[in-house]
């Protein structure tokens, strides 16, 4: 297995391409034909349509596509988890030459953990919260007849543990998961997916929920160490970048059916099959350039690059302007009285000119996000200012506050979560309407057939609820409800980090498109440099609550300054993979 | 955590200062004048009515009365009641009894509840959840006098398996129709509780990563879908225990049972501030520390909860 794969005009004699070596082994898992349905209230619903896939012992494989693809469902049929109402309804999957499909629960049970182990995709919500680590990675031994004692287990996890890279793993063993970090629990996870040496691991989007950093070091370590025991991966995951760093065979899924499949280089480099090719341009991991959305419009692409650094720097007044800016938060001991002083963003000082776009890049933790609500004004600064048009906010009355929410509206992470379940569409982008009185009733119908045209949808969405829509489209309505005040500032804070990549391409090019028309200036927040490429102008990258860089998007991508924004960028799946075509 | 357990019980003196003002305050405000309630149709002399306002300190102002009622509370001695019989005694009689019935009705509705919620969440849009559910939604909507009158009928005379009435000094037999009575509609709330929590649980990404672990079904059940659900369930648990020992007035009224319930509510009619409040005080110290149970059950149950 190799760790990076490197293409250049197809040169590779220093880069060890993997080859498909296994024409005289058995397979080890043997997918044929599946087929996979869900039994809903409006009917049968075919998730996996004719899939098949093989590993070879030993192979690393990764299934590609998007989230309802029917990537995860082909796996947990595997080992007979699938959810709900599944069923595996044809085909066969066989496992060491043994047919997996119609075997009894017994059989199962004896199956899983034995050989073949999951690590699970959110390392948050994947782990018992009320048992300590070291128990919910001990059951695992004994239900997989470990032979040893008490202590023998005890001695047995903390290796288990050290082995999937977890310092100081007796005392880990003895916290509970909450007092882990995401990374640390995404280690307890693989902990518990090798514990008893399975011939096949399932990874199921193992580091989605990380920092890119993390997942680099993780996924480093867990290919490491099944390389080590010989164990078979199989790697479920959207990011196309990724999977063709870490995996040897790709299997493209689209819509229950697999479309393309080959080794990782050859379909990067060549792709066939008409989705495939979407996937490969718009990844963005391996994007390399601004989206030009005034390009369509006749502008010459150079002179708008031109313009946008000049204004950049000169021209274009900023709108928002962050000086000093600083929040400590103050953290309750555990003794009456005692508190300790948590400084989450340290005097930062940022700008954003009218009409642009700045990105406020960082990990978890970094203060990205507080420095967003400081803007917003849902959190007031420890100390600083926060201007707006040459006006502090901070100093405004609240009236003049309310004024301000009307010119700079967010929009948030989650479209699942940030649309109210009961309201219909029209009431969601009429809302803001509402409480700034704007208009009547008429006008304001009309203002929101027209939002929903600005975002794409169709007039007709406006009679739904968020239930019936995709995740795009959730997001295409909060940024509709957000421009329904025509604010001038917009305030995203990750606001494409929850949806697939096609889905995140297209909007990253309507914002784009949008704050061409309507002379937006954008605060992007997110944790995603891929991204920050394709749609910022500026970016200021943050660590520990400071802003460590603070340069146009070009100079941070071509000449980054500092070590940790390298880190950064070469952490970024797929960063080291070129492709060809 | 033990911070916290003195701090909550340095919080028990506010609130039974606070408590007892308050009930103080509400039973004097009561219309009526107990003592000339006392002498009936033909009244007292003026004689003996003075010599009983003065013995119960009826003639001094509202704010007296409360201080000599909190010394009474601190010295055992809460005086006595218009019958002469010391409150103290009152209340160590009419208390063992109806603890015991709390007890057993705590028990009832914990097993039972906690069983057949899990059994319906497991079964969760089967044949069995459906009726339980409904059945839990009538027990939840009829009264207990209701269930406690047609036990009565069906158990006790028809059946003839339990003793109608409990009576003076109840045994445990005779106890149980009651505690069963006071137990439904927890029982209920109980079952639905579970049941939900089950629900929610079984789907969780934790039970299914147990279950790729290669635990058993019963293994994973108990200390992944079990264990996660009793949570909620405690918490309720917890409260209904003050609940049951005051809500038992009905219960006790129908069974006979000379509780706290009949003995409160027989004090209340003749008009006896003291053992009114006194029964109450014991009632509200029940409460806090039914609860500061409950807190401190709560984070043993869930790491996650650190009381600071």
């Amino acid at each position: 297995m190799t760790t990076t794969i490197t293409l250049t005009d197809g040169t590779t004699e220093d880069a060890p391409v993997p080859v498909e070596k296994h024409d005289d082994t058995t397979p080890l898992l043997e997918i044929k034909d599946l087929q996979i349905s869900f039994t809903t209230a409006t009917g049968t619903v075919e998730a996996v349509r004719g899939v098949d896939l093989t590993v070879y012992p030993g192979q690393s494989v990764a299934i590609v596509g998007e989230s309802g693809s029917g990537k995860s469902t082909t796996a947990h049929a595997i080992i007979d988890l699938l959810p709900g109402t599944g069923k595996v309804t044809g085909g066969s999957i066989s496992f060491g030459g043994r047919e997996l499909v119609g075997l009894g629960r017994k059989q199962f049970e004896d199956l899983r953990g034995r050989e073949i182990g999951l690590v699970p995709q959110d390392p948050m919500s994947n782990l018992n919260p009320v048992w300590r680590i070291g128990a919910q990675i001990d059951e695992a031994l004994v239900a997989n007849g470990f032979q040893g004692g008490k202590a023998e287990r005890t001695a047995r996890v903390a290796e288990l543990l050290s082995e999937a890279g977890l310092p100081d793993a007796d005392r880990r063993a003895r916290q509970f998961p909450h007092e882990f970090s995401g990374g640390m629990r995404q280690r307890a996870l693989i902990a518990i997916g090798l514990a008893s040496r399975p011939k096949l691991l399932i990874a199921d989007e193992p580091t989605s929920a990380l920092d890119v950093t993390v997942q680099k070091k993780i996924l480093d370590h867990l290919e490491g160490l099944t390389a080590e025991l010989g164990t078979a991966v199989l790697f479920i995951t959207h990011d196309l970048g990724l999977a063709a760093e870490r995996a040897e065979h790709l299997i493209v899924m689209y819509k229950g059916r697999v479309v393309e499949s080959g080794p990782a280089a050859q379909i990067l480099k060549d792709p066939q099959h008409e989705y495939t090719k979407r996937l490969v341009s718009s990844a963005p991991s391996l994007a390399s350039r601004r989206i030009q959305s005034a390009h369509e419009r006749g502008q010459e692409a150079d002179d708008l690059l031109a313009e946008h650094a000049d204004e950049a720097e000169t021209t274009a007044p900023d709108v928002v302007v962050a000086k000093d800016l600083t929040k400590v938060f103050h953290i309750r001991g555990s003794r009456p009285g005692s508190h300790t002083d948590f400084t989450a963003v340290d005097g930062i000082n940022f700008t954003l000119p009218k009409g642009h776009t700045l990105a406020l890049v960082g990990e978890s933790g970094s203060g990205k996000s507080t420095a967003a609500n400081m803007v917003l004004g849902l959190l007031d600064p420890t100390s600083g200012t926060v201007m707006y048009d040459g006006k502090d906010v901070t100093k405004m009355s609240a009236k003049e506050q309310f004024s301000l929410r009307r010119r700079v509206q967010p929009v948030f992470q989650n479209p699942y979560g940030s649309l109210d379940p009961t309201y219909s569409i029209y009431r969601s982008i009429e809302e803001p309407l509402v409480l700034h009185k704007v208009g009547d009733r008429r006008s304001r119908e009309a203002r929101v057939r027209e939002l929903l045209d600005m975002v794409s949808l169709p007039q007709a969405t406006m009679r739904r609820f968020p239930n019936e829509l995709s995740g795009g489209q959730r997001q295409r309505i909060a940024i509709a409800r957000a421009l329904a005040l025509k604010p001038e500032v917009l305030v995203l804070d990750e606001a494409v980090s929850a949806l697939d990549v096609l889905v995140q391409a297209q909007i990253l090019t309507l914002l784009n498109d949008l704050q061409a028309e309507l002379g937006l200036s954008f605060l992007f927040i997110t944790h995603d440099l891929a991204v920050v490429r394709q749609i910022a102008d500026l970016v200021a990258v943050m660590k520990d609550g400071r802003i460590v860089e603070h340069a146009t998007t070009d100079e941070v991508f071509d000449n980054p300054q500092q070590e940790y924004t390298r880190d950064l960028l070469a952490a970024i799946p797929g960063a080291s993979l070129e492709i060809g075509g | 955590m033990l911070w916290y357990i003195g701090r909550r019980l340095l919080q028990v003196i506010p609130v039974f200062l606070g408590a007892t003002l308050l009930l103080y305050g509400l039973v004097f405000l009561r219309p009526g004048d107990p003592v000339a309630a006392l002498g009936g149709e033909r009244g007292l002399s003026p004689a003996a009515e003075l010599a009983i306002r003065e013995a119960y300190h009826l003639d001094q102002p509202f704010l007296m009365q409360y201080l000599y009622f909190l010394k009474g509370v601190f010295t055992f001695d809460m005086g006595v009641t218009f019958t002469g019989r010391p409150v103290v005694e009152v209340i160590a009689q009419a208390f063992p009894v109806t603890f015991q019935l709390a007890l057993m009705a705590i028990v009832i509705e914990t097993v039972f509840g906690i069983g057949f919620g899990l059994w319906a969440g497991v079964r969760k849009g089967k044949l069995f959840d459906s009726t339980v559910l409904l059945w839990s939604l009538v027990l939840i909507s009829v009264p207990t006098f209701v269930i406690g009158f047609v036990m009565q009928a069906v158990v006790g005379v028809q059946l003839g398996w339990l003793p109608i009435t409990a009576g003076r000094d109840p045994d445990f037999i005779s106890l149980l129709m009651p505690a069963i009575v006071l137990a439904t509609t927890s029982f209920a709330y109980i079952l639905r509780l579970t049941r939900t929590s089950v629900v929610e649980n079984i789907t969780a990404d934790f039970v299914r990563t147990a279950r790729a672990k290669g635990l058993p079904r019963d293994k994973v059940m108990s200390r992944h879908v079990l264990r996660n659900s009793l949570i909620p369930v405690v918490t309720f648990i917890g409260i209904d225990l003050g609940n049951l020992m005051a809500g038992s007035i009905v219960t006790e009224g129908i069974f006979n049972i000379n509780g706290v319930g009949g003995t409160l509510y027989q004090a209340i009619i003749r008009g006896e501030n003291v053992t009114v409040v006194s029964l109450a005080t014991v009632l509200v110290i029940v409460y806090i520390f039914a609860n500061l149970l409950v807190d401190v059950f709560y984070a043993v149950l869930d790491p996650r909860i650190r009381y600071a």
